[in-house]
């Protein structure tokens, strides 16, 4: 008890401490953002005067906040500092707005949105990632429908069909980013052992096709794994590309695979039980198949070890990843995996599932004016300088462009010295989730055309656009979720025996009350059908 | 004990009731102030609207607490595992404390005093690896050495984990627990002790008829302490330890773990609240109870 009451006073201490901080640094940084406003003023009005611009003078200028994800490192907060000057001058001219940059842990980045959200802080332009319609169900996000004169060019650009997820009950919430919205699933692997074992890679198609080749790596070195986890506890052998018996893909309907409280299999409109599927069944037959021959790491479901650690140290063989990108020699070995090298074989692509554009960026109901966020959130969109400059920081201290460099296809270097850890700024790891993907540097030119084709001519489903809002069954998620989980995790990594195991996983789903949410999801779906 | 009879004077006790008041400010802030919290759990939260002005949901946040046959085994769990660490964790600290007493002041007391504290400061991630590390079956020290080419895998068998669980709490909790018994000890007049052994006690008689008789109010309150807080559990300990595997929720599923698992996604601010004021509600009705029981046992030792 007091061990408890210690605990809380030191965290509220803590807690305060940085609130503080965070005040301070705040304060600060709107006074040095005033005096550089005056002097862009002034110069607009002179370079006005010289008739040079053709930007519009704004009466004044609104602070806009950006939340934003990054991945492993953070950016220091002087880099952030001088990355927002160098915008701000940008900015304050071209759009009125002067930013304010908050990059999250991606990890964290729901529940630190929650967090801000609750407390009433700003926050203009953000992702709902937990979806769009819980946040418009709390009334965390306004409508963008009286903005789309500031952000036309951006939905223009992208085109109707991208925005599709975009709209609850007929209003405007969100843009979503634009990049290749659909996976093309690889196999990594060692290149040595492949060679080894003989096998032609260009021959695969499905994650079927791999058996062999596990079979023969395993047989060969008992103590590597063959399959490691791409992530922890999951080996990626649950998904909706695969091989010619899953010819009726899989659209989880806004969930995740494990999260489905409901999915359509194939064309059907019947909205069903994922896990009571033969597809579903199929797919763990194999996990656990697998998982008895020892080609998959054993102890999956508790082991905190991935992929690229296991490949590094020389104890994994291969894992299973899905990239919007194409792959070549440079990006396969990349340095993830140590000193291995890698190759690869493409194992299909993935149904573009109805939520493929559920990566977006809304307004907060915080927001102080949303009009100047939807013009910055416009420039996230359609302006290349704002975008790589969020994306790689100021050139010659966060990044150099060597010589002959083609911004199409090649990336920035880091400085001499420097490297992702110790840049004072670089966010290169969100390019995945933030605006335009295709104007950053390296993403325009093959990446662009890969993106493309996956957009143009990926499968896609009949469903894309639906959004689930599942207010109204809030307890029967909770309750299913909390079973989808005990159950999950073991059948993926095929530790679980589905013979013994599905029934009475279905039985509990079942208890848990998946039928009232099926029924659910299945009306919203025939009212969405019958508009659509 | 008794105060309540003397005539009530402002003036006596203001110097006093001054000096309490940073504590209680403190009090009201952290643990009172909060407390309107409680709004939110019959709300349906709408940011736009605000907190009073959302719309009323009844009960309905609290209903996800009971809908399946979870919530059995939740409750279960969390009320077998704190009486079970209630006891044992009393019983164990006591004897500690005493053990520590009676070897006394000496340079092996000095040793063996930080190395049983030291156990509380590991972090629970820290612990449930030490756990993993002597558990996993590839590598793990139990298969390795006890078992040799048997391996359980302990991770998918929630037979083991009462034990397990109730071993790492013990190692963990015992010696910073025996703390407060120690200091209770040493503030016991040495004189009682001396003119036992004048009489020809024994050590073990001197145990039983004076240490514990006058350990007694601490013991009370201790356990009325710990039943104040029977259904909420070490989150760490059934979450991380166990490394969140879902073969095991029968023996591992708690309250804590549950909301946590369940509102993970859905971060649904209403249903939380729903959960913790559950929680604070039985832990209040179970901690009156109590003391009116132990008030009519034994009066000298109720808490109010």
């Amino acid at each position: 008890m007091k061990r408890k009451r210690l605990t809380t006073a030191v965290l509220a201490a803590i807690l305060a401490g940085s609130m503080v901080a965070c005040g301070s640094q705040g304060a600060e940084m709107t006074a040095k953002n005033d005096t550089e406003s005056e002097n862009v003023q002034e110069a607009a009005a002179a370079s006005e005067t010289s008739g040079t611009a053709k930007d519009a003078i704004w009466n004044s200028i609104s602070k806009v906040t950006l939340y934003y994800p990054v991945y492993f490192n953070m950016p220091s907060d002087a880099g952030i500092a001088s990355v927002e000057a160098e915008l701000n001058k940008y900015l304050e001219p071209k759009a009125g707005v002067d930013i304010e940059l908050h990059p999250l842990d991606m990890f964290q980045y729901t529940d630190q949105i929650n967090l801000v959200l609750s407390s009433g802080d700003q926050v203009d332009i953000f992702m709902p990632m937990a979806g769009l319609s819980t946040y418009v169900s709390k009334g965390q996000i306004i409508p963008m429908d009286d903005y789309v004169d500031e952000i036309k060019p951006a939905m223009d650009l992208m085109g109707r069909d991208f925005m599709k997820s975009s709209y609850v009950n007929g209003s405007l919430y969100s843009l979503p980013v634009y990049k290749a919205n659909t996976f093309q699933w690889y196999f990594m692997c060692r290149k040595d052992l492949a060679a080894e074992a003989g096998f032609d890679l260009t021959k695969v198609d499905s994650i079927d096709d791999l058996e062999p080749l596990l079979t023969a790596v395993h047989e060969k070195h008992p103590d590597i794994y063959a399959l490691c986890p791409t992530n922890p506890n999951d080996f990626q052998l649950i998904n909706s590309a695969d091989g010619p018996e899953f010819d009726n893909d899989v659209d989880y309907l806004g969930d995740n695979p494990d999260t489905c409280t409901g999915a359509v299999i194939g064309d059907t409109d019947k909205v069903e039980n994922f896990y009571a599927s033969e597809e579903y069944k199929a797919m763990v037959k194999r996990a656990y198949d697998w998982n008895q021959k020892g080609l998959l790491m054993p102890e999956a479901s508790v082991s905190p070890d991935i992929a690229s650690d296991l490949i590094a140290s020389g104890r994994g063989f291969g894992s299973i990843i899905g990239y919007g990108y194409p792959m070549n020699e440079e990006m396969a070995n990349n340095g993830n995996y140590g000193d291995y090298e890698m190759t690869w074989a493409e194992c299909g692509t993935d149904l573009m599932q109805s939520s493929a554009f559920n990566n977006q960026f809304s307004i907060g109901y915080t927001s102080a004016d949303p009009a100047a966020a939807a013009r910055l959130m416009n420039l996230l969109w359609t302006d290349e300088y704002v975008v790589n400059t969020i994306i790689y920081g100021l050139e010659g201290e966060d990044y150099i462009l060597p010589d002959n460099f083609d911004p199409l296809d090649d990336m920035p270097e880091y400085p001499e010295g420097i490297t992702a850890e110790t840049a004072p700024y670089q966010a290169r790891v969100s390019c995945g989730c933030f605006g335009n993907n295709f104007l950053m540097y390296g993403f325009g030119g093959a990446v662009k055309d890969f993106g493309m084709d996956l957009i143009n001519n990926s499968k896609k489903s009949k469903y894309l656009g639906f959004l689930y809002d599942g207010s109204d069954c809030k307890t029967e998620i909770t309750a299913v979720n909390n079973v989808i989980k005990q159950y999950y995790i073991g059948l993926a990594c095929g530790e679980m025996n589905p013979e013994e195991t599905l029934d009475q996983f279905n039985a509990d789903l079942k208890a848990a009350g998946i039928d009232a949410i099926i029924e659910d999801k299945q009306s919203q779906l025939d009212a969405w059908l019958a508009q659509h | 004990m008794k105060s309540r009879k003397n005539k009530y004077s402002l003036k006596k006790d203001l110097p006093f009731l001054a000096l309490m008041l940073p504590a209680l400010i403190y009090l009201f802030i952290n643990n009172y102030m909060p407390m309107f919290g409680i709004f939110i759990a019959f709300k349906n939260i709408n940011y736009q609207k605000g907190i009073f002005r959302s719309d009323w949901a009844g009960l309905k946040n609290f209903e996800f607490l009971f809908r399946t046959k979870d919530a059995f085994i939740m409750l279960r769990n969390t009320l077998g595992y704190n009486v079970l660490f209630i006891f044992l964790g009393i019983i164990l600290s006591v004897t500690l404390a005493i053990l520590m007493n009676e070897i006394g002041k000496t340079v092996l007391a000095k040793i063996v005093q930080p190395i049983i504290i030291f156990p509380n400061m590991i972090s629970m991630v820290i612990v449930a690896y030490i756990v993993f590390a002597f558990l996993n079956s590839q590598t793990g020290f139990i298969d390795k050495t006890i078992l040799h080419n048997a391996p359980i895998s302990w991770y998918s068998d929630p037979r083991y984990w009462p034990a397990i669980l109730t071993i790492v709490n013990i190692w963990k909790g015992t010696g910073y627990g025996s703390i407060i018994y120690m200091a209770s000890i040493a503030g016991i007049d040495g004189e009682l002790f001396e003119a036992a052994r004048v009489d020809g006690a024994t050590r073990w008689q001197q145990i039983t008829h004076i240490t514990l008789p006058l350990l007694k109010p601490t013991i009370v309150i201790m356990v009325l302490m710990s039943i104040s807080r029977i259904f909420n559990s070490d989150f760490g300990l059934f979450y991380q330890v166990p490394m969140n595997s879902g073969a095991l929720y029968d023996t591992t599923q708690t309250i804590d773990t549950y909301v946590y698992r369940a509102l993970m996604e859905l971060s649904d601010i209403g249903m939380s609240s729903a959960a913790s004021v559950f929680q604070s509600i039985v832990g209040f009705v179970l901690v009156i109870t109590a003391n009116k029981i132990v008030a009519k046992v034994d009066g000298e030792n109720k808490l109010f």
